[in-house]
């Protein structure tokens, strides 16, 4: 997947006149790419029509609309985005209060990488942290993680950490969805606005 | 009389509740406001609502200065020099971002999907005010670093 640029990022205003309409078609994306492991872990698979999503109502929400902010947010949100043969997905763990949570930057290192997703050959692949993720660099309940998949797609994902351990099955959605992001290369940002999609 | 700090217990959960109303009584005089200047066209009656979002305003500002003092592992905080002040509020950003995560699984526990995922994309919004907080951060260092050891080449 390619990283967005800068033309990549629609004007404020066009924004908030077709957010209503852009919002329901990212529903339908992110969807099959929300993946609940268990019920404390969330992982959102991202493609670049969601991390678009993620910039465009970062700017929003929190009124950022000097040209510096803007490029900014591609620098915050760009390193979601997966390279040739991998997915990224953003973690969040949920329910802060009534789990033990790893409370060191260690730790949650650690348990980041007992994430992992088994692929279609059958192959474990186990999650690594983005480093140029700013997210990364601090403990808390939010992780950018990347699985390198090479010319395969995963059909399970789980968790072998100490006290969470648990595997699941992906729907043929999810599956989907993953293989699509690994092997199709998007429409560029261009042809998609052209098309009315973003 | 002097000063007690607050320590956690009824008086110190009381009045984060009566903090948060206040905050939130604020915001919903000023969107009155709004459209009673806008949708309704009395500007007069505007200044009326923007009042008593001042006042508002000032009983939050009350209620956080107590809680700035309390022993309150997030409210509770000293202002100090720059730097540490930066650690403050990161601190406090991650605590936001920890708040989101059990808000989305509160929310979906309870079978408001929809609201989870508006709230999860106030947790990626997370990461934008952790990174500038961060960026402010490398900012000092490299300021003081310069400061000791004159301008790199």
């Amino acid at each position: 997947m390619r990283k967005l640029e800068r033309f990549d990022i629609m004007d404020y205003v066009l924004y908030e006149e077709r957010r209503a309409e852009l919002v329901q078609s990212i529903i339908k994306i992110k969807e099959p790419r929300r993946i609940f492991v268990g019920d404390k872990l969330l992982m959102l698979f991202e493609n670049v029509e969601m991390v678009r999503h993620h910039v465009l109502e970062t700017i929003r929400m929190e009124k950022l609309f000097s040209e510096h902010d803007l490029l900014r947010q591609l620098e915050i949100f760009n390193p979601l985005i997966a390279g040739p043969g991998e997915l990224r997905c953003t973690m969040i763990i949920l329910g802060h209060t009534a789990w033990d949570k790893p409370k060191k930057m260690k730790s949650l290192e650690e348990f980041a990488e007992h994430i992992y997703v088994v692929l279609n050959d059958g192959k474990k692949v186990y999650a690594q942290l983005v480093e140029n993720a700013g997210v990364n660099q601090h403990p808390g309940t939010l992780r950018v993680l990347r699985f390198f998949c090479g010319n395969q797609y995963p059909i399970r994902i789980g968790s072998d950490y100490n006290n969470y351990k648990l595997e699941r099955r992906l729907n043929l959605l999810q599956q989907a969805a993953l293989r699509e992001d690994l092997h199709i290369a998007p429409e560029t940002a261009r042809e998609n606005m052209q098309k009315g999609l973003f | 009389m002097s000063k007690k700090k607050i320590k956690s217990g009824h008086t110190l959960k009381s009045l984060k509740e009566a903090f948060g109303f206040e905050c939130f009584a604020e915001m919903r005089c000023k969107l009155f406001g709004t459209i009673a200047k806008g949708k309704d066209g009395c500007p007069h009656m505007a200044e009326g609502f923007n009042d008593v979002a001042r006042s508002h305003n000032q009983h939050a500002l009350l209620y956080f200065e107590l809680l700035k003092d309390s022993d309150d592992l997030c409210f509770g905080f000293e202002v100090k020099n720059l730097m540490d002040n930066l650690k403050c509020l990161l601190k406090s950003e991650l605590h936001a971002a920890d708040i989101s995560a059990g808000l989305i699984k509160t929310a979906r526990d309870e079978g408001y999907d929809d609201i989870a995922a508006k709230v999860e994309e106030v947790s990626l919004a997370c990461m934008s005010s952790i990174y500038s907080i961060h960026a402010l951060e490398s900012k000092i260092i490299h300021a003081q670093g310069e400061k000791a050891h004159g301008p790199e080449e």
